[in-house]
């Protein structure tokens, strides 16, 4: 399937609120797509207009080669015809049917053999089977919603759009399911618009990331670049200002994790497993600069760079390194002025270990 | 006993719970769901039997299908029948007569079946009949039960609406309830209080099924 799902559309709302979002997701390589940004800010709403749930007022949403909605002409595909799967926040599961009715829900066109075999095969996918004949009401939150993602998934969905898909359950259980999640949609090859506020969720299940800010689509790139090079100080506020650079985990060693990341190597704290893909984190306010490598010191990271761009942040500077990675540190400008720091200098970051944030994109193989 | 009656009175509670089914649905399902304004005035109008007297709405459900009617002529070039004093007639008033009962219940029932689920359905690529089939009404399944006895049972025991449209025809018109009245005129009361405790006990037990049936339908879905 070639192509991409552009979006340009506006949605006016009484009282006065619009959303507008001008998007283009390429079909292929099926990859996640999020959404980010502050709570009302629109998110939802573009989500639903690309479902067909709701109608832009004005604009045009396109599907490969079909036009799903156009203000313009009036054209209008309705939900049923547009083949997508869509994922409420709270799992919209059907409570009079079981776990094997609801998955097989979509399937009511398709051969009962070939329709068995499908939900079948997604309940096994989903660690369903034990409890395909119970009821949504007797299951747990993250059960819930592993059922709403199989009954997504099951008619072979185009595009599967999820709206903050995990913010329903309790942390503890979407720390666990969101790395499943990620799983089950790289595996199941379908590109997907995905909805959140959270940074987490936005780094460990997105590859591509659209800030949202304010009823408009503020930057459009790959994740870590959106997260290290935010457009405009308030796409900068929207996802924080941290350093994001993708790194793979090369050992473990007396609690520590090596990362290595554009051939720099990074001392890490968080658990990991040595060849896993990671996202390395850390935060502006936690980087130290220095002018000469230090002899001896606790702090386990020494990346010599130089400075490449200063910009004034509040009260604050924020200094950009190319350290063979771009690296933001936060300082005082009376600090920029004792180190000289100028674009050009060279100096050296200090970073403790802890302060390196690993965040796993991937499940462990296996 | 008149059995007769009590035949004819069954019959007519039938075919209006039937009728009322079939056009009560749709008509409760706009109620539950529309969110137009004016939608008040449809509220209003279906609630009006209430409160009316029955003889009011017999009157004008009389006048309105009167052989000089415009309602009444076009029946009558349609069938070859008049609706006065005729089943037909009688049918006519009590679909009107029970209509909140029958709607009421059922509008509540469709108005609470989240949206979500519904968009559920239709993501997963089941038009609006086929989410009406298989999702709206097996969850509103008891407020549609609940609908079509209550529609029943006051059918069943409606009295002044039947005297002014159906008068008294033994077998065409005449229902259980103008029976009991005509054997207490008669100051047979032995008859009247037979054929009342009969209406009593029927009345009675077709509720108490619904409730009863109700409350099982719930235990099993659980979680709503």
């Amino acid at each position: 399937m070639a192509g991409s799902l552009a979006l340009d559309l506006e949605r006016r709302y009484r009282g006065g609120a619009v959303v507008r979002a001008e998007l283009e997701v390429p079909l292929e390589p099926a990859g996640v797509t999020v959404l980010f940004g502050p709570s009302g800010s629109g998110k939802t709403t573009i989500l639903r207009c690309v479902a067909g749930l709701e109608r832009p007022d004005a604009g045009a949403v396109r599907f490969a080669d079909e036009v799903w909605s156009d203000a313009g002409s009036g054209r209008w595909v309705p939900p049923q015809r547009r083949r997508v799967g869509f994922l409420h926040q709270e799992p919209a599961l059907f409570p009079h049917r079981t776990v094997r009715g609801n998955v097989a829900f979509g399937l009511r066109r398709v051969p009962r053999a070939e329709r068995a075999e499908r939900v079948e095969e997604l309940l096994r996918r989903f660690g369903l089977s034990a409890l395909a004949e119970r009821r949504p009401g007797a299951l747990s939150g993250g059960e819930r919603q592993r059922v709403a993602v199989a009954r997504a998934l099951a008619p072979w969905p185009r595009l599967l759009l999820l709206d903050e898909p995990l913010s329903a359950l309790d942390a503890p259980t979407r720390e666990e399911l969101r790395l499943e999640l990620r799983r089950h949609l790289v595996a199941a090859g379908v590109p997907s618009l995905l909805v959140t506020h959270d940074r987490t969720e936005a780094m460990v299940l997105g590859d591509r990331i659209a800030v949202v800010v304010d009823g408009g689509i503020r930057q459009v790139g790959a994740v870590e670049e959106v997260f290290s090079r935010p457009a405009d100080p308030e796409v900068a506020r929207a996802v924080g200002v941290e350093t994001v650079v993708a790194a793979r985990v090369r050992e473990r060693r007396e609690g520590l994790l090596v990362l290595e990341t554009h051939g720099r190597r990074l001392v890490a704290l968080d658990p990991g497993v040595p060849g896993e893909e990671v996202l390395a984190c850390i935060r502006a306010e936690e980087v130290v600069l220095r002018l000469t490598e230090p002899v001896a010191e606790s702090a386990r990271n020494h990346l010599p760079g130089t400075v490449s761009m200063i910009r004034r942040e509040g009260p604050l500077e924020r200094i950009i390194l190319d350290c063979g990675f771009e690296l933001a540190a936060l300082v005082t400008p009376e600090a920029r002025r004792e180190l000289g720091l100028e674009p050009g200098r060279s100096v050296v970051a200090v970073v403790k270990a802890p302060a390196v944030h690993c965040i796993p994109r991937s499940a462990p193989p296996g | 006993m008149d059995a007769q009656a009590l035949w004819l009175s069954v019959r007519l509670a039938a075919a209006t719970t039937g009728a009322l089914i079939v056009l009560g649905m749709p008509l409760a399902y706009w109620l539950g769901r529309s969110t137009r304004r004016w939608k008040v005035l449809v509220e209003a109008v279906v609630a009006l039997p209430l409160v009316l007297p029955p003889t009011v709405l017999g009157f004008y459900v009389l006048v309105a299908v009167s052989p000089r009617s415009p309602i009444g002529r076009w029946y009558e070039a349609l069938t070859g029948s008049r609706l006065p004093f005729t089943f037909g007639g009688l049918l006519v008033a009590s679909v009107l007569y029970s209509l909140p009962f029958a709607v009421q219940p059922m509008a509540v029932a469709f108005g609470q079946v989240e949206r979500r689920l519904l968009e559920a359905s239709w993501t997963l690529g089941e038009g609006r009949l086929g989410t009406f089939a298989r999702t709206v009404a097996p969850l509103a399944l008891p407020g549609i039960v609940t609908g079509a006895v209550l529609a029943f049972a006051h059918t069943l025991g409606e009295f002044g609406v039947v005297l002014m449209v159906g008068g008294n025809i033994p077998g065409e018109t005449r229902t259980v309830s103008i029976s009991i009245y005509d054997h207490v005129q008669a100051l047979d009361y032995a008859a009247a209080g037979e054929t009342a405790a009969l209406l009593l006990a029927v009345s009675f037990l077709v509720l108490a099924i619904t409730y009863g049936l109700q409350r099982r339908a719930w235990a099993v879905w659980p979680g709503r």
